[in-house]
């Protein structure tokens, strides 16, 4: 194999390895708006008081929640915001959205939600220590609000079944390089009537 | 002197690789959990593995008999 190739391969590594903490945002933002969330386990019991934006729920200090617990939720916007959508992305991927009026043009607005009774998906996700991004945007007449921090779920990572599925790919992705290595041959050799380099 | 090589094999080698490393690394929580880091690793992978593939030298080199002058 050529040499530069191999050079090539050895700084495409470097590079990569060197990318992967650079680029994540660190700390709960929000522009227009506020809003605090009390995590509750299942017994009923207060995990964590976080408010937005602030220093709480950042990357570096998640909001803790329980996959069968609930979040008490209070939030209020700087001017009130009327025929409104909102939305709510999880994981940089749009999660719910909607529309409200607001007819009484009130700022403020609270309450519960039950981590429980939410998709399969999202109880799955939050076993284990992942550091899961969450935003949510209200857009309307009177303005914008704009809220985002991370969340944390609960248990030892081997507690997560996303756990076991990373281990069975990689246990597949090395047995699928083994296999491709162990393929990799000369052929035609002799065919050729050449010499082969040692 | 010919060797084959087994680049797509090796793509997705990497990129299942990839994908369980990253899927690992957001259990622990050395990074936040996105779509977006899941895209980087899986296809960072894809692609580290298919140069690998170009790399690599060939499993029967010591095996093989020069052909007689």
């Amino acid at each position: 194999m050529r040499k530069t190739t191999r050079v090539a391969a050895l700084f495409a590594a470097v590079t990569f390895t060197l990318l992967l903490p650079a680029t994540a945002a660190l700390a709960s933002e929000g522009s227009g708006c506020s809003g605090t969330a009390i995590s509750k386990d299942s017994s009923g019991a207060t995990l964590e008081t976080a408010h937005v934006p602030g220093a709480a729920a950042s990357q570096d200090m998640p909001f803790l929640v329980d996959p069968r617990g609930t979040v008490d939720w209070s939030g209020s916007t700087d001017q009130p915001i009327t025929g409104a959508t909102w939305s709510v992305t999880v994981m940089g991927v749009p999660f719910l959205n909607g529309t409200f009026q607001n007819d009484a043009k009130d700022t403020t607005t609270s309450g519960t939600t039950d981590i429980a009774s939410l998709p399969d998906a999202v109880t799955w996700a939050i076993k284990g220590h992942q550091v899961i991004p969450v935003s949510g945007t209200i857009t309307g007449a009177g303005g914008t609000c704009t809220l985002s921090g991370y969340i944390t779920g609960q248990g030892d990572p081997a507690s997560s079944p996303m756990f076991y599925a990373g281990a069975t790919f990689v246990v597949a992705g090395t047995a699928l390089a083994a296999a491709a290595a162990i393929g990799t041959k000369i052929v035609g050799a002799s065919a050729a009537g050449g010499t082969i380099a040692s | 002197m010919k060797i084959r090589r087994h680049p797509v094999m090796s793509f997705f080698a990497g990129a299942f690789f990839g994908f369980g490393i990253m899927l690992i690394l957001f259990t622990m929580g050395f990074i936040p959990m996105t779509v977006q880091w899941l895209g980087i690793g899986t296809l960072g992978f894809a692609v580290l593995g298919t140069l690998v593939a170009y790399a690599i030298p060939p499993s029967n080199k010591k095996k093989a008999v020069p052909a007689t002058p």
